[in-house]
């Protein structure tokens, strides 16, 4: 049982990963700064996910990056592209308008 | 910090180059930096190791920047996939056997490698023609090459697709195709090669073949026997065509079976069809074992006529259900 949920959990956060990913890049941060940004939102993401989807979000144009040279540390920092807000945009609305549905579907349980 | 580059070598070992410096750099200064947060709470040995696993393995790490998928072909191209391997494959067993019946056609005295010739062909170049199919669909989802979406999706589809009724989806007509095949290849035997049909066995290093049909008897059932098949041919031929209507095909068919079962029954208990020394030649000199099988051959007529009855009386029964008139 616990394995169905746990396999069920996994896919619901997977579809809303990008949302949130892209929904904190409005400043640039770097890989493990933005980390610790969604875990104050209470939204974890394991690191060897995050690195590799930034790079996909990177390639479809969504995001955009720069090297910096900060505290004698290279750090590649990630930011929301002009592309990525409206597809940003998109996702939200999307998001909304299936949450107040979800919740009025599971709102009253067998109803 | 040698555990992380070793870590990070383990990982960027198995991405292409043009992604491996950025890659590398870019983990080495992330890891850094969780490591020292960790090293908060922890040792630096602790510390290490807990970033180390809480990344995954190296090999998960690389599959996740290549967007590796656990599969060769994927969702967006297996029904192609599928489709086209099935016509490869299609054409290449009819021109294997016509091939083979062709060259057994045209040769004076049919040997028996000949058929093990062509199943052994015919196994071969499935497995390669698949090999292949695979391997080009492979190399599709791996580069995740653009195909016009119209052949990855039939978008043309309209409620008009639906059959008239549940009944028709069992039917497929490559199925009926292999019943007509298998109906000419029986003709060919029966009528020009009836000596190959029987049973085989080795003796002083060379086959020797007892027919299992009466070849003393031929000129009387031979006759019973082409109609026979032409009705089990006819009744493959409508079922086969989709386009004619359902009525059609559930009626000419039934009634197409009926007659080709009237038939074989008639053939098999009037005709002296079956070779009356076939079970000496098996089992010379012992007549318990001969005896054994001749009622085994008689067995296997009875369990013949009774399965297919029983499958044309349940036809008629699902026919007379579905508000057809028979």
């Amino acid at each position: 049982m616990k394995e169905i949920v746990d396999g069920l959990l996994l896919e619901l956060r997977r579809g809303v990963l990008i949302l949130g990913v892209l929904s904190q890049l409005d400043q640039k941060e770097y890989g493990y700064s933005l980390i610790q940004k969604l875990q104050i939102h209470k939204f974890d993401i394991e690191a060897g996910t995050l690195y590799p989807l930034l790079r996909r979000l990177e390639k479809q144009g969504l995001l955009e990056s720069s090297w910096e040279l900060i505290e004698n540390r290279p750090r590649r920092y990630y930011q929301i592209s002009d592309q990525g807000k409206i597809v940003l945009e998109q996702l939200k609305t999307e998001y909304f308008s299936l949450n107040t549905i979800m919740v009025e579907l599971t709102k009253g349980g067998q109803q | 910090m040698k555990l992380v580059n070793i870590y990070i070598e383990e990982c960027v070992k198995y991405l292409p180059r043009r992604l491996k410096e950025d890659v590398r750099l870019e983990l080495k200064s992330e890891l850094e930096e969780m490591i020292e947060v960790a090293m908060n709470e922890h040792d630096e040995e602790q510390a290490v190791k807990l970033t180390l696993e809480s990344m995954g393995s190296p090999k998960h790490l690389a599959d996740q920047y290549l967007n590796k998928q656990g599969y060769l072909i994927g969702p967006r191209y297996f029904d192609i996939y599928s489709k086209i391997l099935k016509i490869v494959l299609l054409a290449m067993s009819i021109a294997f056997t016509v091939t083979y019946a062709t060259k057994a056609f045209f040769t004076p005295q049919l040997e028996i490698w000949i058929i093990f010739e062509f199943l052994a062909s015919l196994f071969n170049a499935s497995i390669i023609a698949f090999a292949y199919v695979s391997a080009i669909f492979y190399i599709i989802e791996r580069f995740e090459v653009k195909l016009d979406d119209k052949d990855l999706k039939d978008d043309t589809w309209t409620i008009k697709g639906l059959p008239s009724s549940v009944q028709d989806l069992p039917h497929h007509p490559v199925e009926h195709i292999f019943e007509i095949g298998f109906v000419f290849v029986a003709f060919f035997f029966i009528n020009f090669q009836a000596h190959l049909i029987g049973v085989y066995f080795q003796s002083a290093q060379e086959w020797v073949i007892t027919p299992i049909l009466n070849e003393l008897t031929r000129s009387s059932w031979i006759g019973l026997m082409n109609v026979w098949l032409l009705l089990l041919l006819l009744s493959g031929v409508i079922k086969a065509i989709v386009r004619l209507p359902r009525k059609v095909r559930l009626q000419g068919s039934i009634i197409l079976d009926g007659l080709a079962l009237v038939m074989f029954i008639i053939m098999v208990f009037t005709q002296s069809l079956i070779n009356p020394n076939l079970a000496q030649s098996i089992a010379p000199g012992n007549e318990v074992f001969a005896l054994m099988i001749s009622r085994g051959f008689l067995a296997g007529g009875i369990i013949i006529i009774v399965t297919s009855a029983s499958s044309w009386i349940v036809r008629i029964i699902r026919a007379s259900k579905t508000k057809l008139d028979i």
